[in-house]
């Protein structure tokens, strides 16, 4: 499921395998991808009960939500990347940006300026 | 929030898709100014987004959608779709078009255009992916020069296109998987209201609310196919017994031919139709691989017709859902459930009534007895706002009947959707 890991494994001489590297990846964030992608692998659940279970998962704290981000696009994870981005999506549709700002703890707002 | 790429917060705005949201969010701080002017992929200028749409005029709409799109780089999606109050001028949409031409994989464009306007010529044709087209007209198509090399997904709501047009189309689309057409206005050279249409890639094809004598459908690949609120003479589908998924909602045709082989069908979904059961039979009767058979709503053209569970049990034993609605007439209903062989896949279970008697809780208990494996049932029926005292009685007798059959077969989960 991960792109990222499927090049490597591709490109890498087989016996020369040992551990394939993910160094920007913390190990809690990495044992949550590891859980969303053996779900989504399994084929258990009908399609309904995944996406509930989708819904459950993406259901944490927003910084969990950006960590989740991150590594789903380190990893080239596209089902993961798409699940968090509509999350985070979610959490900004309708709020004016200094709401924004401040959920989301952003420092760096200058001014509105230019066009639009 | 400060570690996140600019592309990623690109696909986060992205996936806000309603142009009002993202522009709103993008003026956050200057890094989602960039990802909004730079790496925003997807945007969509829906009426049911923002009330002031409906308030502005076509003019000042087009200027605003124009100022917008022009920000971004790198569009691929793009959603117009307006109300029935709007038109838009060729010159803003050609704009558009031309604009987002590299990139755009995905368009989407539900508003009334002039009628000599033909927005086939405009679009980007090479990099097209997915079109979908509502209230335009195709007025002309020159297969020559006009090919849509990638296009796999067409679908064309309440447009106007000449039969020749829709095949040179069609042929200009050698990737095309599914074609969807929703009230189409289909001009004809002939008198004889007839249509054949062939696509060698096609995988699915549906349409709704349309009329025609007579309907061909070449398709040696395809796999689903769904008709709905149509009234046909004749619908025939020329293939190699590839279709999987075969849904008939609300049609009226006196002939349907899927062809010789059914064999690969896994899913019929027929409703609100009238069967002839021994032509149905004759069908389906060789999907020996079906899993799912719902009918619903179907009515008997033969009084004396009805599914019969042994037909049903040794024609398709993989039967893993089973979904039946109609009306039961006391003289068939035993003969319904005669037999005895079992439904031995059968997991799930879905029984509808049309009017609450006797015979539908002797049915459902009919039926629970063949399924020695069932998971679950779902009961659906109809309760009228306003009861009188006796449908009253007979629903609390049902329940009753239903609770003391559940606790027979404990391990079916059990339940109710009323209307």
């Amino acid at each position: 499921m991960s792109k990222t890991v499927k090049d490597a494994i591709e490109t890498i001489p087989t016996d020369e395998i040992n551990s394939i590297s993910l160094s920007l990846v913390r190990s809690e964030i990495l044992t949550k991808v590891i859980e969303y992608c053996k779900k989504h692998n399994s084929a258990q659940m009908s399609d309904v009960d995944l996406m509930d279970w989708d819904v459950e998962f993406a259901n944490v704290h927003y910084t969990t939500l950006f960590d989740l981000v991150l590594s789903a696009n380190y990893m080239n994870i596209n089902c993961l990347l798409d699940l968090v981005c509509g999350k985070i999506a979610d959490m900004i549709k309708g709020k004016t940006p200094g709401e924004i700002a401040k959920l989301f703890d952003i420092k760096d707002v200058s001014t509105y300026e230019e066009d639009n | 929030m400060e570690n996140l790429p600019v592309e990623v917060i690109g696909n986060i705005l992205s996936h806000l898709e309603s142009a009002r949201d993202v522009v709103i969010a993008s003026s956050t701080c200057k890094k989602w100014r960039e990802a909004w002017r730079c790496h925003l992929h997807t945007l969509s200028f829906n009426s049911c987004d923002w009330p002031i749409y409906h308030e502005l005029s076509s003019n000042s709409l087009e200027i605003l959608i124009t100022q917008t799109i022009f920000q971004t780089k790198a569009l691929r999606c793009l959603t117009i779709s307006m109300d029935d109050v709007h038109e838009f001028s060729a010159a803003s949409v050609i704009a558009w078009l031309m604009y987002t031409r590299d990139t755009l994989r995905r368009l989407h464009f539900y508003v009334r255009t002039p009628p000599m306007f033909n927005i086939i010529e405009k679009c980007g044709r090479q990099k097209l992916e997915v079109l979908a087209l509502g209230r335009n007209f195709i007025t002309r198509v020159e297969p020559s020069y006009q090919k849509f090399p990638c296009l796999k997904s067409l679908s064309l709501s309440f447009v106007s296109i000449s039969e020749l047009d829709l095949c040179l189309l069609l042929a200009a689309c050698p990737r095309l998987e599914t074609l969807s057409m929703v009230s189409p206005v289909i001009a004809s050279s002939d008198s004889q209201a007839s249509m054949e249409i062939s696509s060698s890639s096609l995988k699915e094809f549906s349409v709704e609310s349309f009329g025609l004598d007579k309907f061909v459908l070449e398709a040696d690949l395809l796999e689903h196919l769904h008709l709905k609120d149509c009234t046909f003479e004749v619908f025939e589908l020329i293939g190699k017994g590839t279709l999987k998924v075969l849904k008939v909602d609300d049609v009226s045709v006196i002939h349907l031919d899927i062809g010789e082989n059914a064999d690969n069908l896994e899913f019929v979904d027929i409703s609100n139709f009238t069967i002839m059961w021994p032509k149905f039979y004759h069908m389906i009767s060789k999907a020996s691989k079906l899993r799912r058979l719902r009918l619903w709503g179907v009515v008997f053209e033969d009084d004396d017709e009805v599914v019969d569970l042994e037909t049903i049990s040794v024609c398709f034993p993989q039967l893993s859902h089973l979904s039946l609605s109609y009306d039961l007439r006391d003289g068939v209903l035993n003969y319904g459930l005669q037999g005895l062989s079992l439904l031995v896949n059968v997991a799930v279970l879905e029984l509808g009534w049309t009017s609450i008697n006797d015979l539908f809780a002797t049915w459902v208990a009919g039926l629970l007895e063949r399924c020695p494996n069932l998971t679950k049932l779902i009961i659906y029926g109809f309760v009228s706002e306003v009861k009188i005292h006796e449908e009253c009685q007979i629903l609390a007798k049902f329940t009753e009947f239903i609770i003391e059959l559940g606790r027979k077969y404990m391990h079916v989960k059990i339940e109710f959707e009323y209307e």
